[in-house]
């Protein structure tokens, strides 16, 4: 339970860490108050599974950390009952330098584990994490999959009452995913409440019965997850949840003839979404009003990966918009991005004024999703075969498990063979 | 914090093996450094200066091994918080285990290496006896002493993070101020005798060199004033812990 929760934190305009400045002036430094969190206030039920939903940086990772403990709420109480085990961010407790083995156990207790417990689960913890083979290597050597896998095997074990979980899954490829969230099931029914953090609508959907949104410290709507989501939703659409970057955007360049008003992906059906398969038909409607008509006018909507990797670039030039609201149309026959998260910049810059018109850098995420997810950055449908006298047989890929953690590429069977 | 307990332990041991990780000499590196100095100051003060102190070696090492022990704990357990960031600001979990495990893994290691005091004793000749049965309740009043700063420390240098070159400054000039390589004798009659005296570890090296060099129990009332001081550092310094522990998350 969560009553009018607010959490500020000190933004330090000069901050005094030296002995002799606060001797001198006997203060700790001048601040001024962030809040981060303003008057929230929800209630969840037991056995509920619910779904924190917002922006980067609308607070709903601090709110996770005021429900785990690790901060004190500026104002307003919070009250969890039950056994907590949270994932913030996993790997975060795990010695780089210590095996996998070791790390179940630092990382256990770290939770709050007994080593007696560990050690009756630890069989359990590792054949849910499938990393059998690897238990005595350093982790250090370990990939942010296997990270994924180990820290969620131990958090899982637990068995607490209530699990708060943030974004991290999204880290792990699809198989373990699908894994996770059946386990999460498993958990839910044995009357644990799971909280989980994220921006994909997609899993809140699906999972999730209630949904929160916080956008910049406030609760914007909370109730059944599929309305929740819609209007949030709407709202990146329509630029709402934006509204303090497009207005401090708007402060900035207030003779700016050209204002966005809105970027949103649609799927084949016409539906919006936010999260999309690997090669689907993807349209962007991109709306704006122009204060004036504007000509040589070149449009840039580049995609970037999580990791800021530059992957696309997708150019409009010399065109030119009439006066008043207008939507511009992007139609790509495939998205062929690897599975990941990705975020749009949008730019419009002015050729014969020498300077953009609208600048908006990352503010619209998506996310793309394949049962690959090799790594890579891209995409291209192919088809494998063998050589033979006889000619070409197609192969079949089969997705290996263990195997492919390994590093061993298990040779691909032929059709008739592969068809189990 | 009782469900965390077997964490205290496991990061005991983690502090232990990661600060002799990768060294050849491994634990030998947390002798090696008392034995040199040992060879320096018995070279300076029975060669050259003249101490009248019998078995020199045997009385510096007494008092010199709990001191260096101390030193290292609460140096160490003073970077425990900041030096843990990432888990502070993810995991919730007791954040005193961090500066007690220094703690501790400094007692294991003085431990240990009172077992190269012995050699020494014996090879010198030095009587022992049964004062040597008070060995563990001061090995415990000086962790819980040792503990209590720990604390204090840990916390503060969030906050303030200059503590951490005071207390290299700070060991240096207490060092003089405990009779470890004179004995307090020397200062009989002296002004800075008082000073001495004044200086809580004076009177546990005291106590530890009482045991090992003259062969005699410890002075009761002074054990037992130690004893009461740890017990209040302690309790004091979990208080302030606890106390600032609130904002930890924010300020690492």
């Amino acid at each position: 339970m969560v009553r009018g929760v607010s959490k500020s934190y000190r933004k330090y305009r000069k901050r005094h860490q030296s002995l002799k400045e606060i001797i001198a002036q006997r203060s700790r430094g001048d601040w001024e108050d962030l809040w981060a969190l303003r008057d929230i206030s929800f209630q969840v039920e037991h056995g509920q599974f619910v779904g924190i939903i917002g922006h980067n940086g609308s607070g709903k990772s601090t709110l996770l950390k005021l429900l785990t403990g690790i901060m004190p709420p500026s104002t307003g109480e919070i009250q969890v009952q039950g056994r907590v085990a949270s994932l913030l961010e996993l790997g975060a407790g795990f010695q780089p330098e210590y095996t996998g083995r070791e790390n179940i156990y630092l990382y256990g207790t770290l939770l709050g584990m007994r080593r007696k417990e560990i050690d009756r689960y630890y069989d359990s913890i590792v054949e849910f994490c499938e990393l059998g083979e690897f238990m005595e290597m350093p982790v250090k050597n370990y990939s942010s999959g296997m990270y994924v896998r180990l820290g969620f095997a131990v958090a899982v074990h637990l068995d607490p009452q209530v699990l708060l979980i943030d974004e991290v899954l999204a880290v792990g490829d699809a198989n373990f995913q699908k894994k996770c969230f059946q386990h999460l099931f498993k958990l839910r029914k044995r009357g644990c409440t799971i909280v989980l953090v994220t921006h994909d609508t997609a899993s809140v959907e699906k999972f999730c019965e209630h949904a929160i949104w916080i956008d910049h410290g406030r609760t914007m709507a909370q109730g059944k997850s599929s309305q929740v989501v819609q209007q949030y939703l709407d709202a990146v659409a329509g630029g709402a949840s934006i509204e303090h970057a497009a207005k401090t955007e708007e402060e900035r360049a207030a003779d700016r003839d050209l204002t966005i008003k809105g970027l949103r992906f649609l799927d084949e059906d016409g539906r919006q979404v936010l999260m999309f398969d690997t090669g689907a038909k993807v349209r962007i409607e991109i709306d704006f009003e122009a204060r004036r008509s504007l000509t040589r006018l070149e449009v840039g909507l580049t995609v970037f990966r999580e990791d800021d990797f530059r992957c696309l670039d997708l150019n409009l030039y010399g065109t030119s918009v009439d006066k008043g609201p207008g939507r511009w149309v992007v139609d790509t026959d495939r998205v062929d991005l690897q599975g990941g998260r990705y975020v749009v910049t949008l730019a419009v810059f002015d050729r014969m004024l020498q300077r953009f018109q609208a600048f908006q850098d990352r503010q619209y995420p998506f996310t793309v999703h394949d049962d690959y997810s090799a790594g890579g950055a891209f995409y291209t449908a192919h088809r494998w075969s063998l050589a033979t006298p006889d000619g070409l047989v197609p192969l079949i890929s089969r997705r290996p498990d263990l195997q492919e953690l390994h590093g061993m590429l298990e040779p691909a069977q032929p059709v008739g063979e592969a068809s189990r | 914090m009782l469900r965390h307990r077997d964490l205290l332990w496991l990061l005991t041991r983690k502090d232990l093996r990661l600060k002799y990780k990768g060294t050849a000499l491994g634990f030998l590196w947390s002798l090696l450094n008392p034995l040199l100095l040992m060879l320096v100051y018995s070279f300076v003060f029975t060669i050259i200066a003249r101490f009248p102190v019998p078995r020199y070696p045997v009385f510096l090492l007494a008092g010199i091994l709990p001191w260096n022990t101390f030193a290292i704990a609460i140096s160490s357990a003073a970077t425990t918080i900041i030096g843990n960031g990432n888990l502070i600001r993810r995991v919730r979990f007791p954040r005193e285990f961090l500066p007690l495990a220094s703690v501790l893994s400094s007692a294991v290691n003085l431990t240990l290496s009172l077992g190269i005091l012995l050699i020494f004793a014996l090879y010198f000749h030095q009587p022992l006896g049964l004062p040597l049965l008070e060995l563990p309740l001061l090995l415990i009043l000086q962790i819980i002493f040792t503990a209590g700063v720990a604390l204090i420390l840990a916390a503060v240098t969030v906050y303030l993070r200059d503590v951490e070159n005071l207390i290299g400054v700070f060991i240096t000039v207490m060092f003089f101020l405990t009779p470890i390589l004179y004995p307090l004798s020397a200062l009989a009659g002296h002004k800075s005798a008082y000073l001495v005296q004044l200086n809580p570890m004076a009177w546990l090296i005291t106590d530890y060199q009482a045991i090992w060099h003259e062969n005699r129990w410890p002075d009761p009332i002074q054990t037992a004033a130690f004893g009461v001081l740890s017990v209040a550092t302690l309790v004091g310094g979990w208080l302030l812990f606890r106390r600032l522990e609130q904002r930890f998350a924010e300020e690492v």
